[in-house]
């Protein structure tokens, strides 16, 4: 199957672009999704282990099937900051 | 009332804004842009969000809030883009019937903005260096 990804942050400015193509042999879990981007990003992967996805507007956890029409984002960690 | 800007925010009028009769208290929190974080040096930031998603989710901590205290009003308002120092990125102002309720809705507020809520800010030095925030990145400067 076919995912489109959505990039913000450091990942938009690494990758150069604000959507990525994954594409894998059958159904695909976000867990699944995020070994492909691993291999694709390898100097990323701390990052992408500290990162979220999200399905709509929505967090989805790792263990989420991908359906044909969702709409996926990578979500890097947000701004944070100490209390 | 929840907003996403690339205008300045008008705190006093936000603070106005929630102001209601049954309300004893107010309270306003503001976050601006520091000059130094750590030993580094921060000209200006620069704030993006996944705008959707981060309205979806400040929609939801505004009904969270509504459903722990006695909100009257509450207005929440994040800035988007590029921001110099002493500039205010954030703005959370909530009214209730008495100030511990009013003080720790606004405190719930910021907390889990900075928590949820798909915005990131790049930090940029006066020498145009420039880098994403993101906690616990292997890059990453202590955040803010």
């Amino acid at each position: 199957m076919r995912v489109e990804v959505s990039l913000f942050a450091r990942f938009r400015d690494h990758a150069g672009c604000d959507r990525v193509t994954f594409e894998l042999p059958g159904p695909m879990t976000i867990s699944s999704l995020r070994q492909s981007m691993f291999d694709r990003w390898p100097e990323l992967e701390q990052l992408l282990r500290s990162s979220l996805f999200a399905v709509g507007t929505e967090y989805v956890t790792d263990d989420h099937l991908i359906a044909a029409n969702d709409v996926i984002a990578l979500i890097p960690p947000v701004s944070g900051g100490m209390k | 009332m929840i907003r996403l800007t690339h205008d300045e925010i008008d705190h006093a009028q936000l603070t106005e804004l929630v102001r209601r009769p049954g309300c004893g208290a107010v309270v306003t929190f503001l976050g601006t842009v520091r000059d130094i974080t750590g030993d580094e040096v921060t000209e200006s930031l620069d704030y993006e969000a996944f705008v959707p998603m981060a309205e979806a989710k400040m929609r939801e901590l505004e009904s969270d809030a509504r459903a722990r205290w006695p909100v009257g009003e509450v207005a929440l308002v994040h800035r988007l883009g590029l921001m110099k120092v002493g500039e205010i990125s954030v703005a959370i102002a909530v009214s209730c019937p008495h100030r511990a309720q009013a003080f720790d809705a606004c405190r719930y507020l910021i907390d889990r903005l900075k928590e949820t809520v798909p915005i990131w800010k790049r930090d940029i030095t006066p020498e145009g260096a420039s880098q994403w925030m993101h906690p616990t990145s292997e890059a990453g400067r202590p955040s803010s």
